[in-house]
């Protein structure tokens, strides 16, 4: 499964050197969110979430990365190489592979689409299969809302489906996860753009008694002060 | 600067090359005129922050290049620069070999050499030149072109002025592209806010104003997009507005003005309060004289203008940009600088439904979609059939019929110009050619060109097709060609075919069909234009906003000799 996944992978990488040979102009992006919360208390909490791509319209090779470091450890690293093929106007479709570093190192096949959705929704949906043979889906979607021409509201939501139980980490077969809250962000220019960000996590249905077991908390709630930058 | 050698054939011009004297002598008809141009780096300061623009002859428009129709033109072209460059004659009818397009016309004038463009002048009027390389012309490679006829000018005046339009950013092209690729909304800072909404409430109510929301949020659009880059600082005569351009003009003069917009993406509206303005060409064709008050060119267009002051006073050049984000001023007549004080801005519109294109206006489209992606081939006249068109389910202002100017006085431009109560605005109606066309045949080729694009991954498409996708359109030669443009996004697109002039169907009988180099076709809008492939080779054909271009809203026209003779 996840050799052919990777063999999948290849052969898109070989199509994005492809877009390069028709004398196409290749564009780069990288872009991050880093923020923190609860300085000066006991649960430090340092969250990432960052992308780059490289490549045409039509391909594009994708690196993503994210996760949460806690009072000196890593709670979760996650790492994506993708690569994206135009789907049509407004969608993307993703395959590649997910690294997990933390909390256990594992590695997934990745198949996804990303893209706008109507009402402006930026929408990311991924179905991750592991090498254990257990699969999620994982949905995030975001919306801007224009306060002012450089002040921004974006309510997000994010929440995993997990296709069985994954007792090793916690899951229940059914929706798993949810993070959601608000985001307020100010645009000092496009590239460098400071937000606050309400966060609520919680578990959901069977995988709340599995946090519980385990001593995880089933949810938190956050205020994070963070940077928002890109470049190209 | 002006070089040596042109210095030099400036003054062998000034004693040989007279209108009166070219007329009957063959001699002079075919007289050489030879010109130097050099494309380098320069130091330029037009916000108040230094920055590095390209030039040719280290001057911003460069040098103006003059002729007399007829003669035999030399240009040396060296490239100063560390990468590819090139120069095209924009509106000039050349051997394709000589039109400067790196990848059609020729590889390009690599760094350190020197292309020589050696061409005979079969027109006359005003015309420009720019780089087709990469992003030059908005580094400020562009400058203006001017023939004389070579008999007497249909319109006598007695003092001229080139007044070149551009729009100037610090930032390099090359990042500007790069943005709008990360981010197709990074120049709009007049998006809909959450203010907006509640305006719009409080004045349609609040279902209405959520319903509007919803619409354009289905279709993912945004009626804020006018123009795609903005930041831009505008240069009249390469002049920026706190220190605006002068020229020279008396009471009871006729003075010819040739306005060129060589702007990259930047529309303009121009007036000059207190001055008639009598439009007597277009894209470097004379027509009938139209007084007008004001008038809007779209990019790479140029439009003559005779004015006639009364009085000795200072008269202000107003060049409004069309998404209202600034001005290109300058001063005609009385003393220097007493003019500098900007005029009011005029109100920005928002795009309404009606300027989307066909596939987007909220209907069930599924019958027009079709049709035009049928179009997108060649196709007979008589296998078209319009019954599968529903027109009445378009329930937008887009006459669909073939052929017909779908577009009127009074909503041509788009968005509205906002001139006041009784001006008199220009519209492509107006335009009436002063010498008639010779080629008044039905167009026996049909091709619909439907214009589409994509703001959020910023993709510009002729007939669904980027330019590294596109099949070149071919032409026989001598055949009669129409091309109805299908504009299938929101916003304004200046095209242009190369090495052809094309007739605009306008309204006016054939033989008075202005002909252009450039045709704008608004928002959401049709328009057709024909014209005889009658210059063998092969041609560009593209929008001229740069960043349209350079994102693939360009192709390839071939016209075949070997054609013709196979199908005759």
């Amino acid at each position: 499964m996840i050799r052919s996944l990777v063999c999948v992978l290849l052969f898109c990488l070989s199509a994005t050197g492809a877009t390069a040979a028709d004398m196409e102009r290749l564009f780069k992006h990288v872009e991050a969110d880093i923020d923190a919360s609860n300085w000066g208390e006991a649960e430090r909490l340092v969250t990432w979430d960052a992308k780059a791509w490289y490549g045409g319209d039509t391909h594009k090779a994708w690196v993503k990365s994210e996760g949460e470091w806690e009072d000196g450890t890593f709670e979760s690293a996650e790492f994506q190489v993708l690569v994206s093929q135009m789907l049509n106007v407004f969608w993307d479709g993703q395959v590649g592979i997910r690294i997990d570093a933390e909390p256990t190192s594992l590695l997934y096949g990745v198949i996804g689409v990303h893209g706008l959705a109507p009402q402006f929704i930026e929408t990311d949906i991924a179905l991750f299969l592991s090498e254990d043979g257990d699969a999620h889906i994982r949905l995030e979607g975001d919306w801007d809302i224009h306060l002012t021409q450089r002040l921004r509201l974006t309510p997000f939501i994010e929440t995993e489906l997990f296709l069985q139980d994954v007792d090793e980490r916690h899951r229940a077969r059914g929706l798993a996860t949810l993070e959601t809250g608000l985001q307020l962000a100010y645009d000092i220019r496009r590239e460098i753009v400071p937000y606050l960000e309400l966060n609520y996590e919680t578990g959901l249905g069977a995988t709340r008694s599995l946090m519980r077991q385990d001593g995880e908390a089933e949810d938190a709630l956050t205020l994070r002060a963070g940077l928002h930058f890109w470049f190209n | 600067m002006i070089g040596r050698r042109q210095f030099l054939a400036t003054l062998a011009a000034l004693f040989t090359a007279r209108p009166s004297l070219a007329r009957d002598s063959a001699f002079l008809a075919s007289a050489t005129r030879e010109y130097t141009l050099s494309i380098g780096e320069i130091g330029v300061n037009f916000t108040g922050t230094p920055s590095h623009g390209l030039a040719v002859n280290g001057q911003v428009p460069g040098p103006p290049l003059r002729f007399l129709e007829g003669e035999d033109v030399v240009i040396h072209v060296a490239n100063r620069l560390d990468v590819m460059s090139s120069i095209h004659w924009h509106g000039l009818l050349l051997p394709p070999e000589m039109d400067g397009v790196p990848g059609i016309s020729f590889d390009g004038i690599p760094p350190g050499e020197t292309f020589t463009y050696r061409f005979p002048l079969r027109q006359a009027g005003t015309y420009w030149y720019h780089s087709h390389s990469a992003y030059q012309e908005q580094q400020g490679v562009y400058g203006p072109l001017i023939i004389e006829p070579r008999g007497a000018d249909p319109v006598p005046f007695d003092r001229e002025h080139t007044i070149v339009l551009s729009d100037w950013l610090d930032t390099d092209p090359a990042d500007v592209h790069a943005n709008l690729k990360s981010m197709s909304d990074y120049y709009n800072y007049a998006q809909r806010t959450v203010g907006d909404f509640f305006d719009f409430a409080s004045a349609e109510g609040l279902s209405a104003a959520t319903n509007e929301r919803l619409a354009w949020g289905n279709m993912r659009m945004t009626p804020t997009d006018l123009s795609d880059v903005s930041g831009y600082t505008f240069l009249l005569n390469g002049q920026p507005n706190d220190r605006p351009w002068f020229g020279d003009m008396q009471p009871g003069e006729r003075v010819r003005l040739r306005f060129i917009n060589a702007g990259a993406m930047s529309y303009f509206d121009i007036r000059i309060p207190g001055l008639k303005m009598t439009v007597v060409e277009a894209d470097g064709q004379a027509v009938r004289p139209v007084p007008v008050d004001e008038f809007r060119i779209a990019v790479a267009e140029t439009y003559d203008v005779i004015v006639e002051p009364k009085e000795d006073d200072a008269y202000q050049i107003i060049a409004e940009a069309m998404d209202r984000s600034g001005f290109a001023i300058g001063q005609l007549g009385g003393t220097q600088g007493a003019l500098v004080i900007l005029p009011p801005q005029r109100k920005r519109h928002l795009l309404t439904m009606d300027d989307m294109g066909g596939e987007h206006a909220g209907m069930d489209h599924a019958q027009h979609r079709a049709d035009t992606n049928e179009n997108t081939s060649d196709m007979d006249h008589s296998t078209m059939d319009h019954s599968t068109m529903d027109h009445a389910a378009m329930g937008h202002a887009m006459p669909m019929g073939m052929g017909i100017p779908p577009v009127t006085r009074d909503n041509e431009h788009v968005p509205p110009m906002d001139a006041p109560e009784g001006a008199r605005v220009l519209t492509y109606q107006d335009l009436v050619a002063l010498t008639p066309n010779d080629d008044l045949r039905e167009p026996d080729r049909e091709l619909t060109m439907t214009l589409g694009g994509n703001m959020e991954r910023y993709i510009w498409t002729l007939n669904g097709d980027k330019f590294s996708e596109a099949t070149p359109i071919y032409l026989d030669y001598g055949q009669r060609v129409r091309i109805t443009y299908v504009n299938d996004t929101m916003m304004n697109h200046p095209m242009h075919l190369h090495g052809m002039f094309v007739e605009l169907e306008n309204g006016q009988p054939p033989a008075n069909r202005p002909r252009k180099h450039i045709v704008n076709v608004g928002p959401g809008r049709r328009y057709a234009v024909t014209f005889t492939a009658d210059e063998a080779g092969e041609w560009a054909f593209h929008c001229h906003l740069l960043y349209h271009m350079a994102s693939g809203m360009m192709s390839k026209v071939v016209v075949s000799r070997v054609n013709a003779e196979v199908s005759q």
